[in-house]
């Protein structure tokens, strides 16, 4: 008789499956294919043939071994993602909400206004300086809860979707105002223009800002990385 | 019978094994050998398409597996029901039930 739970497992080898999970499916696929081979004995199969009906239960190993490892992976791909992404890249968004309005309650209305070009410089200045902080502050937390260059990246550059959605915010309401005034066409040049204006300083800017933060920490790092 | 088109059998196991546990609890081959039975052979599973069926389902709550040894000293996995798979086999037959009326006033067909 076959020794079924030693082919189960010689063809599940391959399978990324965590050891004991892939011991605990080895042992029930195998008794899947010994009740096969002994209902095809029981229905008066000679011993070929219920060899051949329990091995019609696998017509493809690789295809079950890829299944299995999709299955026990699947959930843990998102926990891993959640974790090395969404947690690190959200403290990094809210913490830039946060700045964000306390920078703005805390200003007063004329420093907006102010004339001298250094004040607007030196607040770009910090600004872009705490960009790069957040940046490498993401992708370093990535990192160290396992997250792969590409997920660090994302970890990094996530405060940014904070500015897709007030840029956005920004030109729909802009777009809404002008088609309530039936000025549709003529209002949409000048949104184009300001348009680029707009993305300047309040995508492309922040965005480097927060990928040069990132890099440093987006190569894969032999110590962390063989963990 | 003919044979469905894999694609139609895709959407159904997960009606066919619920409703086979309704019965009571099973281990895989027997999950299998019911659902091919009672099909009339048109619903086939191999271990590839079955076993990750299952083990989604026990993940989503819908079973419960626990090993158990049968008097013969063998160790079999077996499924049972939990109540959040008797309350997602009541919706599940809803919507194939729905979907076949939609089909039958389509297509004019028959039901058994």
């Amino acid at each position: 008789m076959r020794d079924w739970a030693a082919l189960v497992h010689r063809h599940l080898a391959s399978a990324r499956v965590d050891e004991r999970r892939r011991r605990e499916i080895g042992d029930e696929l195998a008794a899947h294919l010994e009740d096969a081979y002994h209902g095809a004995l029981r229905r008066g199969c000679t011993e070929a043939e219920a060899m051949a009906a329990a091995m019609a239960h696998v017509p493809d190993w690789d295809a079950l071994a890829t299944a299995m490892e999709r299955t026990t992976t699947e959930d843990a791909i998102m926990t891993r993602q959640a974790l090395t992404v969404l947690l690190p890249g959200t403290t990094m968004l809210l913490t830039a909400a946060t700045a964000m309005s306390l920078a703005l309650s805390a200003t007063p209305a004329d420093r907006w206004v102010d004339p001298r070009w250094y004040v607007h410089a030196l607040a770009a200045g910090l600004a872009c300086l705490f960009y790069v902080g957040l940046g490498a502050i993401g992708a370093a937390w990535s990192r160290r809860l396992g997250g792969s260059p590409s997920e660090r990246l994302a970890a990094g550059v996530f405060p940014l979707a904070l500015h897709v959605v007030v840029v956005g915010l920004g030109i729909g309401e802009d777009m809404l105002h002008a088609l309530s005034r039936g000025a549709a066409g003529q209002h949409l040049g000048i949104t184009l223009s300001s348009m680029i204006n707009m993305l300047l300083p309040m995508l492309v800017v922040p965005g480097a800002a927060l990928l040069l933060g990132v890099l440093p920490f987006a190569r894969r790092h032999a110590r962390l990385d063989t963990r | 019978m003919a044979i469905m088109n894999p694609s139609i059998k895709r959407g159904s196991a997960e009606l066919a094994v619920l409703a086979v546990l309704e019965q009571q609890p099973l281990h895989g081959y027997e999950i299998a050998r019911r659902i091919e039975q009672e099909s009339d052979g048109a619903l086939r599973f191999t271990l590839a398409s079955l076993y990750p069926l299952l083990y989604r389902m026990e993940k989503r709550g819908w079973t419960k597996a626990t090993w158990e040894t049968t008097p013969a000293g063998v160790r079999r996995r077996c499924y049972g029901l939990t109540a959040k798979g008797l309350k997602q086999l009541g919706a599940t037959r809803r919507e194939w039930d729905a979907f076949f009326q939609a089909l039958s006033r389509i297509g004019g067909l028959r039901r058994a």
